[in-house]
C-alpha cells in the first residue's frame, strides 16, 4: 500500500464538501472545476447562468462563454430534446428545480457541435440551498454520452430494422401492426395487412449470385417504400418475403389501388450489374375489420391469401375471405368427427354379392362401408369418404375395412362359404409404403381357402395419381393371392396405355353405363367396349349397377357373366350375409338370354373368361 | 347459362341461435359460389371442392340442426313436420351425390338443378327459423323471410 493510499484510508471521507481543505477561494474552486470532464453550470434564482466550467461550455458549444449571465432559455434554444423536439421547460427543468424540486431526473439533450454533429448530453439539475434550506440557485452537471447513445441507437436499429434493406423488420412490423389495429378499432377505420413474396427471386439469386440478389432486394424495398403513403409500413420479414400495413382505407377499392400500384412498382424492370432483371410479386391481403382482431392470425390469413395468389399464377393479389376460412374450418371439424366415429365404432360394413349368372354361383362379396351416425342415421360412403380422401384418416379407415372384411371372410369360410372379398382402397393409401407391407403380411399368412383372399378395388383416377407405384404394387401381388380391380371403369380416361401398364386382373364397368345401356345406345357401346377390352387384355370383367332381369340377360348376351347390383342383391348387413348365401339359388331366367340381346351383342363381342 | 339469382344473407334469415346462423351464413356463401361456378366453365377440381363443401355442410349442419330439434323436444311436439324436415335433409344429400356423379361423368349441371338447391336452402332456413322461433318464443310462430337478389334490395 502506498503512503498516499494509506493516508486516504485513514482520513475520514465525508459526503459534505471539505471547505477547510479547499478554502472558499474561487481561484482554487475554479482550478478544480477546470480539470474535470463533466460540465458544471451554476444558476442564480432568476435562472441566469452565473458560472460554467470549460467542459460545460464545450458541451453546449459555447467556447466563448456567451451564455454567462444569460437566462437558461438562451442555452436551451441551442439544444433539442432526445426526440429532436425544441427544448422547453419540461426537458430543461431549471424553473422547476429553482422552485424547489429536488427530484428532477437527469435529461438527455441533443446539441449541435462546432463541427455540426449531434452530440448527446446527459444533464442533471439540482437546487442549491442555504443552511435554512432556502433555494439560492441551481447547479447542472452535464456529461457527454454521445458514444453510449449512438451504440444504443445502433443496437435498437439492428433489433427493429432489416440491415440489408433498412426496412422495419418482423419485430417492428408486429409492433406497428398492434398499434395500427388499436388505432383502426378506436377510429373505426379499415386496415389492410398484406404479405408479399417475390416471384422468380430464386432464379435471380441463383443465376446472378447473392450480391446481385441483395441488390435486387434493396431496390424492391425502396420501391415498396415509395409506393406507400408516409403512415403505411413496408417491412422485410426475411428472404424475399415482405409485409405491408396499409391504414386509413375508406373502401376496399382503395386498398386494391394501393396493392396494384405495389404490383406495378415491383414488376417494373431492374438493372443490376448492367443486366435487365425482372421479378414480380404475389400479394395476399386481409382486411380489418372483417377478419379477426388477432395480429398473428391476420398475418397467417394474409399468408394464406398470398399462396392463393401464387397458385392462381403469380404477379397478382388475392384477398383473404373469412367465410371461406370458416368453410375450411367446418370441413376440418368434420374430419375430426369422422376420426371420432372410427374410434367409437360407428362404422360398419355391408356386403354386396357378386354373382356369376352364367354359372349360377356367388363368386365374391364387395365390402361397402356405412356410417351409423348417432344423429343422422346410416350414411353412405359417398357422403363422407370424399371429405377425407386427401387426409391421412382415409388410411386408418382403409385399414379398418381390410381387417373387418378379412374377419368376416374367415367367419363365412367357417360356415362353408369360400368367397373372395373385395375392398375399396383410396389413392392415398395405395401409395403408402405401409400398404405394401400390409399386403405382404396378408399374403404371408397364407390363404386358408381355395380362392384369392382379397381383391383391392381401385378407382382408375386413383391409380393414375401415381401409376408407377400402383402398377408395381399390382405386379408384386397379383400372382400371390391378391387381386386388383379397376373400379368404375369407363368413367375416367380408360386409355389403352394405362390399361397396359395397370395389370389389374378385373375391370368393373361403372354402374351408370349399365343402368342406362338398355335405353342409351352410347352407354351400351361403352359396356360392350369395356367387355371387348377386357377380352383383348385377358382381364375379367364385372358389371355393377345391375337393377333387373333385363340387365342380367343383356349382359349375359354380350359376354359379361359376373355382375352385382340391386337386381341381384342389395348390400347386406353383416348378419344377413350368411343366410343369404345359404339360401342362394340361381334364377332360372338367367339361363334364357333375350333373343334380341343375343343378336345385338353376343355376335359382336367375343365372350370373356369367367371370373373364377 | 343464366345463373340463378344469388341468395342474400340478411337479418330476416337469423334464427337467433348463433351456431345455426353462422352455419347458414357459410351455407349461403357456399351456395352462391356453387351457383356461379357450377353453371360456368370451372375446372373439375373446383367443382369437386364445391360438392365436398356441400357434403360437408350436409353432415355438419344437419347434425347441429337435428340435435337442436331433438333437444328442443320438437320431434315429440310436431313429429310429422320434424320427419318432413329430416327427409328434406336426406334428400339434399342424395342430390349432392347425384351432382358429384354428374360432375364425374362430365355432364353439365343445369342451372335449374342449382336453383333447386337454393330453394332447398331457403326451405332449410325456413324450417330452422320456425324451430328456433318456437324454442325461443313458445306459442308464437315467426314468419320467415328468405329472399333471393331478384326480390331483395342489394
Amino acid at each position: 500500500m502506498s503512503t498516499w493510499d494509506a493516508e486516504l484510508e485513514r482520513s475520514e471521507l465525508s459526503e459534505s464538501f471539505p471547505t477547510d481543505f479547499v478554502g472558499l477561494d474561487s481561484g482554487r474552486v475554479n482550478s478544480i472545476l477546470r480539470t474535470i470532464e463533466e460540465g458544471i453550470l451554476l444558476w442564480n434564482t432568476d435562472g441566469k447562468l452565473m458560472y460554467a466550467n470549460p467542459a460545460a461550455l464545450a458541451h453546449f458549444n459555447d467556447s466563448e462563454g456567451r451564455s454567462t449571465g444569460c437566462h437558461w432559455a438562451w442555452l436551451a434554444q441551442r439544444c433539442a430534446s432526445a426526440e429532436g423536439l425544441p427544448c422547453d421547460g419540461e426537458c430543461f427543468p431549471l424553473d422547476r428545480v429553482l422552485a424547489g424540486d429536488a427530484n428532477a431526473r437527469p435529461v438527455l439533450l441533443q446539441v449541435r457541435s462546432a463541427e455540426d454533429k449531434v452530440r448527446w448530453l446527459r444533464v442533471h439539475t439540482q437546487p442549491l440551498t442555504d443552511t435554512h434550506g432556502a433555494v439560492t440557485g441551481a447547479v447542472c452537471s452535464s456529461v457527454d454520452v454521445t458514444r453510449q447513445v449512438e451504440q444504443e441507437n445502433s443496437l435498437k436499429l439492428q433489433a427493429h430494422f432489416d440491415t440489408l434493406t433498412g426496412l422495419p423488420n418482423r419485430v417492428l412490423f408486429s409492433d406497428r401492426l398492434d398499434q395500427a389495429l388499436a388505432h383502426a378499432r378506436r377510429h373505426r377505420e379499415n386496415l389492410a395487412v398484406c404479405m408479399l413474396d417475390l416471384d422468380g427471386f430464386k432464379i435471380v439469386n441463383d443465376s446472378f449470385g447473392h450480391s446481385s440478389g441483395d441488390q435486387l432486394l434493396r431496390e424492391v424495398a425502396s420501391r415498396l417504400h415509395d409506393s406507400l403513403r408516409g403512415d403505411d409500413t413496408a417491412a422485410r420479414l426475411g428472404g424475399d418475403e415482405f409485409a405491408l400495413l396499409i391504414g386509413d382505407l375508406k373502401t376496399s377499392g382503395q386498398c386494391e389501388q394501393v396493392v396494384k400500384r405495389v404490383l406495378d412498382a415491383v414488376g417494373a424492370p431492374y438493372f443490376i450489374d448492367g443486366a435487365e432483371v425482372r421479378v414480380t410479386a404475389s400479394i395476399g391481403v386481409t382486411l380489418f375489420p372483417g377478419d379477426t382482431m388477432d395480429p398473428d392470425q391476420l398475418l397467417r390469413h394474409a399468408d394464406q391469401a398470398m399462396y392463393k395468389a401464387k397458385q392462381a399464377g403469380k404477379n397478382r393479389f388475392s384477398i383473404f375471405d373469412p367465410i371461406l376460412e370458416s368453410r375450411a374450418r367446418a370441413n376440418l371439424g368434420l374430419v375430426r368427427k369422422i376420426e371420432q366415429a372410427l374410434e367409437r365404432h360407428e362404422f360398419v360394413l355391408h356386403y354386396q354379392p357378386k354373382v356369376d349368372c352364367r354359372a349360377g354361383r356367388v363368386v365374391g362379396l364387395e365390402a361397402l362401408i356405412r356410417w351409423n351416425h348417432p344423429v343422422l342415421g346410416q350414411r353412405m360412403p359417398g357422403e363422407f369418404l370424399p371429405l377425407i380422401e386427401r387426409e391421412d384418416m382415409i388410411v386408418n379407415i382403409g385399414d379398418w375395412v381390410i381387417d373387418e372384411a378379412l374377419r368376416e371372410q374367415a367367419r363365412l369360410r367357417a360356415a362353408g362359404h369360400e368367397l373372395t372379398i373385395s375392398v375399396n382402397i383410396a389413392a392415398r393409401q395405395l401409395v403408402c409404403r405401409q400398404f405394401a407391407e400390409r399386403l405382404e403380411a396378408i399374403v404371408g399368412e397364407g390363404c386358408a381357402g381355395s380362392v384369392d383372399p382379397l381383391e383391392i378395388e381401385i378407382l382408375e383416377s386413383a391409380a393414375l395419381e401415381d401409376i408407377g407405384t400402383v402398377s408395381s404394387l399390382i405386379a408384386s401381388f397379383q400372382t400371390r393371392g391378391i387381386r386388383f380391380a379397376l373400379d368404375d371403369f369407363g368413367t375416367g380416361y380408360s386409355s389403352l396405355m394405362h390399361l397396359k401398364r395397370l395389370a389389374a386382373g378385373v375391370l368393373k364397368i361403372d354402374q351408370a353405363f349399365v343402368r342406362d345401356m338398355l335405353d342409351d345406345p352410347g352407354d351400351l357401346a361403352i359396356v360392350q367396349g369395356v367387355i371387348g377390352l377386357a377380352a383383348a387384355f385377358r382381364r375379367d370383367v364385372v358389371a355393377e349397377g345391375v337393377e333387373d332381369m333385363e340387365h342380367v340377360r343383356m349382359l349375359l348376351s354380350i359376354g359379361c357373366d359376373v355382375m352385382q347390383g340391386h337386381g341381384i342383391s342389395r348390400p347386406l348387413p353383416v348378419e344377413a350375409v350368411e343366410p343369404w348365401l345359404r339360401n342362394f339359388k340361381p334364377d332360372p331366367r338367367w339361363r334364357a338370354p333375350l333373343a334380341e340381346a343375343a343378336r345385338s351383342g353376343a355376335a359382336l363381342v367375343p365372350r370373356t373368361g369367367r371370373l373364377s | 347459362m343464366q345463373n340463378p339469382a344469388p341468395l342474400i344473407w340478411n337479418d330476416s334469415l337469423m334464427t337467433g341461435v348463433p351456431e345455426i346462423d353462422e352455419q347458414h351464413r357459410i351455407l349461403v356463401h357456399t351456395f352462391n359460389e356453387a351457383s356461379e361456378k357450377l353453371c360456368g366453365e370451372s375446372a373439375p377440381e373446383v367443382l369437386e371442392a364445391i360438392t365436398q363443401d356441400l357434403l360437408s355442410y350436409a353432415l355438419y349442419h344437419f347434425e347441429t340442426e337435428e340435435l337442436l330439434m331433438r333437444d328442443a323436444g320438437y320431434e315429440s311436439e310436431d313429429g310429422a313436420d320434424a320427419r318432413r324436415h329430416r327427409a328434406e335433409h336426406r334428400d339434399f344429400s342424395t342430390q349432392v351425390l347425384g351432382l358429384r356423379d354428374r360432375i364425374k361423368a362430365d355432364i353439365p349441371v343445369a342451372a335449374a338443378r342449382i336453383a333447386g338447391f337454393s330453394a332447398q336452402l331457403a326451405g332449410d332456413a325456413h324450417h330452422a327459423h320456425r324451430h328456433a322461433a318456437r324454442r325461443l318464443h313458445p306459442g308464437k310462430a315467426l314468419q320467415p323471410k328468405l329472399t333471393t337478389s331478384s326480390a331483395a334490395p342489394r
